[in-house]
């Protein structure tokens, strides 16, 4: 097959927008899957996680073969994306590895702020955009609305939005030859040194590291020494071949080409997204622009339910990152939670897949602690500090200055709600930049942030403000300075460091005090009084007092009681276990993530 | 040979009260058949289990039920069973709980003769109206009575039993019933904070909110009164519920016996121990001691091993007849269970013997950081060889032993065998 009759291209779309529906309907109408193949679920998604969540996580990437109206055989090759604000880089990357991108917008929802975003990234990548306006046999579609919003974006003409329903099979074949048609074939020199991109990697127990990857120049076949050039590993390549619906092995895969590779990487971290591979021996001078390593943007420590499932964390973790690059962790300890691990996310739905993961998929029962931004703090004796740990934060006197890291961030969100969302966004710092409509009904909002208060609980604030229709997406812009002070709590006089938390100086009063009471509502009564205070530095700022149990006893306790007294007490003995003892204090593990349940 | 302790249950009440979860019946006509059954039940576990037959008993207990319902000629032809299987110890402490309602002179040294030698009145309470609420059969006037009776008839060794947190309760009418029992000179006081059992026709008022239970800190504060006032009078506490007049008791007669020695189910708590602690309670509180036991409900635990009785006279008369034992389950403890056991029944009355618990279940006890803080916390006080509950360490006695029992990882502890067995797999 020669490069003109390649096409590479990806969707971009908003979740719920109909993505997978219709890349599901392309497959079928190629012949790629055939109707009693496919279940009721999408074929692209095949986590149950992101079923669930209708997010694709992970990318993925699958060849169609396609016979043009012109009577001509093609190979199309669709990459998926995934589409939540946490992976952006993973977009970026699946978008280098194509010549064009469909957008795919819902009728009846408009143009949201991750699609936005998403179809920016695809126009700096120099990729054609084909605007399709998916469920427009709805009744609720605006077809004539949503149209001219994509003629604002793109500045397209109307003709060339193409009018689908994904669901009904309406316009799938006008799709298929706009690909055909508009999409540019790939460049690329067979004979020039090889460079592949990788766009993603899965982990096989048996094969190692699983490459997706795109050829731009040259050949590469089995055998073949190859160089991975970021992270300078050398392997030797045992299979190539193509995505279908299973792998399809190949003698070799060329310029243009979109496939796997295979050579016996026992560790994922050596196929980082975005890597350029080619050959030790007469490789590329120069690899693929672009390439970075995915930076964790929040943190927190996992910890097991009790001390002896440590080791069943840690080999969890490790095989959750056979599969996930971005997840990086390093054992720390508490005093309060004991041995555990400072794990670091790219944002907060990847710590919530991480979570959720470790429950479902390894049976593991973990205490997690707030989570936390990355801050650096210059210290008096003028070295920086990096502190992804609050409690590691340096004492108040040691402190020259702290940075926190800001963000910019879209809102798209209908014009009623602006005031409501505005609001929203001085009560978490933010620094206004621009409102602009995009039509009479919906205006694009820019703000920048502290990281730190988006991470918690803004997104839903975001939702229920604007009654679901607000959409969101941010990138990390830089570190700034800001008046950030630790903020411990105290139990009975003795700070629990998984407590502690880094909070704005104008704000701290205030979350010291809703902490305290509502560390007072999760922490049952004991036998002894117990104070929670909050503090900074040793300035005691808020407190509660959870009032001591009088009495903890049973009456009566005969021959006939016996047998049923000691059950019971096994039974609170157990009961117990969801505690976890801090000092002499049983704290409930919800009480760890109490900051996340204190609203504004 | 180990001594043995004996217990009895004698299921006939003239009236059930509202309170009560023990196993009773109200048809008093059964009872001749029923002593009938019960000497039958004690040959046939004798010859079935012959292992407690011919062992000393140190103490015998008829409980109920009310076991003052039984005629003396009822009671002798059960006494005679007993001592034609054991031989009962010249020092045996032979209790009968006894209702108010239910006793005369007459009938009192009918008992005497027949060797019992220590009464328990169920008095609980001095105050018309907790009396008609409990509904109890008998009035303040006729516990006053019983207890003349008691001295009477030459018993020098007498208990009642209170009952407190009631609904409601006023501190001054909590404060009434414990002068009124003091002033009754009695040797011993048993004194329950009320529990709202499951089956019973209180629980059933709570359910419905016709009764309303007492707050728990309210309750606390009755349970510190009775602890305070009671120790003022002369009563030591030996356990939660129980307090046993002493040596020095306020206006009293010395007693005649010596003090105990040391060992044996009698501790000090840095006093002399009262000899007027009920030494078959004791036993129930030890975790290491034998008991048998008889009747309907009735509950034995013999070398480790848990037994007890069906709770229907109906089956109870049914099974005997058919030759069976009318046991309907049993237990067989593991380790972890009986250090479970001793650890929370020797605290809740006389102190745990620390290096017989040590040695027996490999513990460290006193090196538990734990048993630290509660020492400082003023819950637990470590003396002579014992780790003692202190007056305020018996309100929270619950939580210390979780608190003590999470000290150990007993996550292996999950053996089979101390499910219940029900008889009817192992015949």
């Amino acid at each position: 097959m020669t490069l003109d009759k390649i096409r590479n291209f990806c969707i971009i779309a908003h979740i719920d927008h109909g993505k997978s529906t219709l890349a599901d309907k392309l497959l079928l109408e190629t012949h790629t899957i055939e109707a009693r193949e496919m279940s009721n679920n999408q074929v692209l998604d095949d986590m149950a996680l992101e079923q669930e969540r209708g997010i694709t996580i992970k990318l993925h990437a699958i060849q169609m073969k396609y016979l043009g109206l012109d009577g001509s055989d093609y190979i199309y090759n669709l990459i998926d994306t995934p589409g939540h604000v946490d992976f952006t880089y993973e977009v970026s990357r699946s978008l280098t590895a194509c010549e064009g991108a469909l957008l795919v917008v819902d009728a009846s929802q408009g143009v949201e702020a991750q699609t936005i975003a998403n179809l920016f990234l695809a126009i700096d990548a120099g990729l054609e955009i084909i605007p399709v306006l998916n469920k427009v046999d709805l009744q609720s579609a605006m077809i004539d609305e949503v149209s001219q919003q994509i003629i604002e974006l793109i500045g397209c003409k109307k003709e060339d939005i193409i009018l689908a329903s994904a669901k009904s099979g309406i316009g799938i074949t006008d799709i298929l030859e706009a690909v055909r048609l508009r999409v540019p074939p790939p460049q690329g020199d067979i004979t020039a040194p090889l460079r592949c991109l990788i766009f993603d990697s899965v982990f096989d127990s048996y094969r190692g590291s699983i490459v997706y990857m795109r050829v731009f120049d040259g050949t590469i076949k089995e055998g073949d020494e190859i160089l991975f050039m970021a992270t300078k590993q050398k392997y030797r390549v045992e299979e190539v071949g193509t995505l279908r619906m299973g792998r399809e092995k190949k003698t070799q895969l060329l310029a243009g080409d979109v496939g796997y590779l295979i050579a016996g990487v026992k560790d994922v971290k050596d196929t980082r997204v975005g890597d350029t591979v080619t050959h030790f021996r007469g490789g590329a001078p120069e690899a693929i622009s672009g390439f970075k390593l995915a930076k964790p943007m929040v943190f927190a420590g996992l910890y097991p339910q009790s001390a002896e499932d440590f080791a069943m964390l840690r080999d969890s973790l490790d095989k959750l990152a056979l599969n996930d690059s971005s997840l990086i962790y390093e054992p720390e300890s508490s005093v309060a939670l004991g041995f555990g691990f400072r794990c670091g996310f790219l944002g907060l739905l990847h710590m919530e897949i991480i979570q959720e993961r470790l429950d479902r998929e390894f049976n593991q029962n973990i205490v997690t602690t707030v989570p936390n931004v990355e801050y650096r703090v210059m210290t008096t004796k003028g070295d920086t500090v990096i502190v992804d740990n609050p409690s590691s934060m340096p004492e108040p006197g040691r402190i020259e200055y702290v940075q926190e890291p800001y963000i910019k961030a879209q809102i798209i969100v209908p014009t009623e709600y602006v005031g409501a969302i505005m609001k929203l966004a001085n009560d978490r710092r933010g620094i206004y930049k621009t409102v602009t409509y995009i039509d009479t009904t919906r205006a694009d909002i820019h703000y920048e942030f502290p990281l730190s208060e988006i991470i918690f609980d803004f997104y839903d604030k975001l939702k229920s403000i604007s009654r679901g229709y607000a959409s969101l997406d941010y990138e990390f812009l830089e570190y700034r300075e800001s008046d950030l002070v630790k903020l411990d709590i105290l139990l009975n006089g003795d700070p629990v460091d998984a407590f502690s938390t880094v909070v704005h100086r104008d704000k701290a009063f205030e979350w010291g005090k809703k902490l305290c009471s509502k560390l007072r509502e999760l922490i049952p009564r004991q036998m002894f009084e117990i104070a929670i205070q909050a503090a900074i530095g040793a300035k005691i700022i808020a407190r509660e007092t959870i009032s001591a149990m009088r009495k903890d006893v049973t009456a009566k306790c005969y021959g006939g009681d016996i047998s049923r007294k000691r059950k019971l007490l096994e039974k609170q003995k157990e009961g117990k276990k969801r505690m976890k003892q801090v000092g002499r204090i049983e704290v409930p593990q919800e009480a760890f993530m109490a900051v996340l349940q204190i609203s504004d | 040979m180990r001594p043995l302790s004996a217990y009895l249950h004698i299921p006939f009440c003239e009236r059930k009260c509202v309170y009560c979860d023990f196993y009773s019946i109200e048809n008093l006509s059964l009872r001749g058949e029923f002593v009938a059954l019960l000497t039958r039940e004690i040959d046939m576990k004798l010859a079935a289990y012959p292992q407690p037959a011919g062992r000393t008993l140190n103490t015998i207990f008829f409980g109920g039920g009310t076991p003052s319902l039984l005629t003396p000629n009822e009671l002798e032809r059960i006494v005679a069973k007993l001592s034609s299987h054991f031989h009962v110890a010249d020092d045996c402490e032979f209790t009968m709980e006894c209702n108010p309602g239910t006793v005369t002179l007459e009938k009192l040294r009918g008992y005497k003769e027949l060797g019992v030698n220590r009464l328990s009145f169920g008095v609980q309470s001095f105050d018309a109206d907790e009396l008609k609420f409990l509904g109890r059969i008998h009035n303040a006037e006729q516990a006053r009575d019983a207890v003349r009776l008691a001295r009477e008839a030459g018993f020098d060794n007498v208990s009642i039993d209170l009952i407190f947190s009631l609904p409601g309760q006023k501190e001054a009418v909590l404060q009434k019933t414990l002068d009124e029992a003091i002033a009754l000179n009695t040797d011993h006081i048993s004194a329950y904070n009320l529990i709202v059992e499951h089956g019973t026709p209180l629980y059933r008022l709570v359910q419905l909110n016709k009764v309303i239970e007492l707050d728990p800190d309210r309750s606390a504060e009755l349970f510190a009164i009775v602890q305070r006032r009671l120790a003022d009078a002369g009563f030591e506490q030996y356990e939660i519920s129980n307090y046993a007049r002493g040596l020095d008791r306020v206006g009293g007669l010395p007693l005649p016996q010596p003090p105990l020695p040391l060992g044996e189910g009698a501790f000090t708590l840095g006093e002399e121990a009262s000899h007027n602690r009920a030494k078959h309670n004791l036993v129930y509180w030890d975790g290491f001691k034998d008991y048998v036991s008889f009747g309907p409900s009735a509950h034995e635990f013999i070398a480790g091993e848990r037994a007890w009785n069906v709770s229907s006279l109906e089956q109870y008369g049914r099974m005997i007849r058919d030759g069976k034992l009318p046991r309907i389950n049993r237990e067989i403890l593991t380790l972890e269970e009986r250090r479970t056991e001793v650890l929370y029944l020797q605290l809740r009355s006389t102190g745990l013997r620390v290096a017989e618990f040590d040695s027996v279940f490999g513990e460290d006890l006193l090196l538990s950081p734990e048993v630290t803080y509660l020492i400082e916390d003023g819950m637990l006080r470590a003396e002579n060889g014992l780790l003692c509950l202190t007056q305020k360490g018996y309100r929270f006695c619950d939580g210390i032993v979780t608190r003590l029992m999470s000290v150990w990882e007993t996550a292996a502890s999950k053996d089979v065998r101390g499910d219940y067995i029900p008889i009817a797999a192992l015949h």
